[in-house]
């Protein structure tokens, strides 16, 4: 009889009582703790190329601009250096695991041969006490009776011996079983980001302008966290080297600042926010949380891209239909008291210096065309699918933002009043994205 | 005009981009095949596409400011308010934020 019981096996039981090894290959995670390190590597090249770079800046290049160049810089390496340190938490953990793994699977597997060996010796014995108690029961001299009482004495006595070393196996993999199952368990909670090997408190605590709260639910490998979640996106904002300018109309004065609406409003915006829109726009076709609204955005873009009227002089009609709908936009604002009037002084200022601002529009116009179109290609070349038409758009705004501004904020509204009209998460999730396009342009 | 050691700087910068799409890579998705039908596959899993969504986030980011850095090699600077000529930003007297 086997007394293993039930070992409690995550993997399930089997062999009567026996519990069956953990599952996995340590070969393949020994391979898996190597691409981790190598990652981590890599996170370190990020680091130290960053600092390199800032470095051989750092005579040439100074003032401003390049003040918040190095401040990027700077930030941005702090972060590549806390995901290298969550890579190597995690590489770490992996490794004690295939260590355990290993352990757990070699000795399991040990004590299954010695087990089966048990039972293989419980069942003979057992069979060779009913065979002789069969003979004892044809037995009929009291000499032989009692020889046949001794052997089976005997057979019973061996199989008693081999279910008990059984059961002895039996239980000491049910340990072995439970100790890794422990150390699982552990090894778990530094890829979720409770604990790490060392005691920290969590992944990346110690690195990093976002490292994460002690218990955060997974290491963000340098991104941001919030309610347990990495937040992509958050890094070029902050990060890309775009130069905050601040208020354009009461502290610069550079060409190209000039702006349709009055800073005070909340969707007030600039021809040169349109960039920012470019990049919003990107997001939503390329993933997020609205990835599942790709295809239905697709057909919008392309919708757009036709509207828009692409490579068929399409813009001037575009230009005034955009035109008519933003004055509707004004007219509503202005009518819910939400438009200040000294925008038009400000307006009235700009217009001084229209030749300088035409001029240097015309140029920002040919570098941002150049530009999102380059960074399409390298995006494309990436292997990101962009939807149809964006690629067309994006250039089309880049170079032309101006001409289409009123126009897609107008569209965005229109676009946000539909989603508020449908409802359910998706369409929440749409207006969210929305909402931050025109809080990203209102600056 | 190009002011080189921006450039330079800028293609320095865009190197180690290639560094965090590499890092990407390591942790592509299928390996958690590799633990079997232990609970912890779930968890690496899960590490996995967070550690690709920083990646790929810190990628693009570096890529983002080498090629700002690269604009300002030619003579532009990206605001939060759009491009602007550094020519022009020097006539009206450079930023005053």
């Amino acid at each position: 009889m086997i007394v293993g019981g039930d070992p409690g096996s995550a993997s399930g039981g089997g062999g009567g009582g026996f519990p069956d090894p953990p599952t996995g290959s340590p070969g393949e995670i020994d391979s898996i703790v190597r691409s981790l390190s190598s990652a981590a590597d890599d996170f370190e090249s990020v680091e130290s190329g960053l600092r390199s770079a800032s470095a051989t800046l750092a005579e040439d290049w100074q003032g401003y601009a390049a003040n918040a160049y190095h401040a990027c810089s700077e930030g941005l390496a702090s972060v590549a250096r806390g995901g290298a340190e969550s890579f190597r938490d995690c590489a770490q953990a992996v490794s004690g695991y295939s260590r355990a793994l290993d352990h757990a699977q070699s000795e399991i597997g040990r004590l299954r041969v010695l087990y089966d060996a048990a039972m293989t010796a419980e069942a003979s014995a057992a069979s060779a006490a009913s065979t002789l108690g069969n003979k004892l029961a044809s037995a009929t001299k009291p000499a032989e009776m009692t020889k046949l009482n001794n052997k089976i004495s005997s057979a019973q006595t061996d199989a008693a011996n081999a279910a008990y070393s059984a059961s002895g196996y039996a239980r000491q993999a049910t340990a072995v079983l439970e100790d890794f199952t422990q150390a699982q368990s552990r090894y778990t909670q530094t890829l979720t980001g409770t604990t790490l090997p060392n005691g920290r408190p969590g992944p990346a605590s110690p690195f990093g302008p976002f490292a994460e709260p002690p218990g955060a639910a997974g290491p963000g490998f340098g991104l941001p966290v919030s309610g347990g979640a990495a937040m992509p996106g958050v890094l070029p904002g902050v990060y890309g080297g775009v130069i905050p300018t601040g208020n354009p109309w009461s502290q610069n004065q550079i060409p190209g600042y000039g702006a349709y609406y009055d800073s005070g409003h909340q969707n007030l915006t600039s021809p040169g926010d349109v960039t920012n829109l470019i990049v919003a726009v990107a997001t939503l076709g390329t993933g997020g949380a609205i990835e599942d609204l790709g295809g239905a955005l697709g057909r919008k873009l392309a919708s757009l891209a036709a509207e828009m009227g692409l490579g068929a002089g399409g813009r001037e009609a575009v230009q005034e239909a955009g035109a008519d709908e933003y004055a509707q936009i004004l007219k509503e604002l202005e009518e819910r008291g939400r438009v200040p009037t000294s925008s038009s002084s400000q307006r009235v200022a700009w217009a001084g210096r229209k030749q300088a601002i035409q001029e240097a529009t015309a140029a920002q116009a040919e570098v941002r065309g150049k530009v999102a179109d380059a960074a399409l290609n390298v995006i494309t070349k990436g292997g990101v699918a962009l939807p149809p038409g964006l690629h067309e758009i994006l250039v089309e705004v880049a170079a032309h933002g101006g001409v289409y501004l009123g126009w897609a904020v107008a569209k965005l509204v229109a676009m946000r009043n539909a989603l508020a009209g449908a409802g359910g998460p998706l369409a929440n999730a749409g207006i969210h994205m929305i909402d931050g396009i025109l809080k990203a342009i209102s600056r | 005009m190009i002011t080189p050691t921006l450039a330079a700087a800028a293609m320095l910068i865009d190197g180690t981009a290639d560094h965090a799409s590499s890092a990407g890579t390591a942790v592509s998705v299928g390996q958690e095949a590799a633990f079997g039908s232990e609970p912890i596959g779930v968890a690496f899993g899960a590490m996995c596409a967070r550690a690709q969504l920083a990646s790929t986030d810190l990628e693009q980011t570096v890529r983002e400011l080498s090629s700002n850095v690269g604009m300002a090699s030619i003579g532009y600077l990206q605001t939060d308010n759009g491009i602007i000529s550094i020519a022009a930003l020097q006539y009206f007297g450079g930023f005053k934020p």
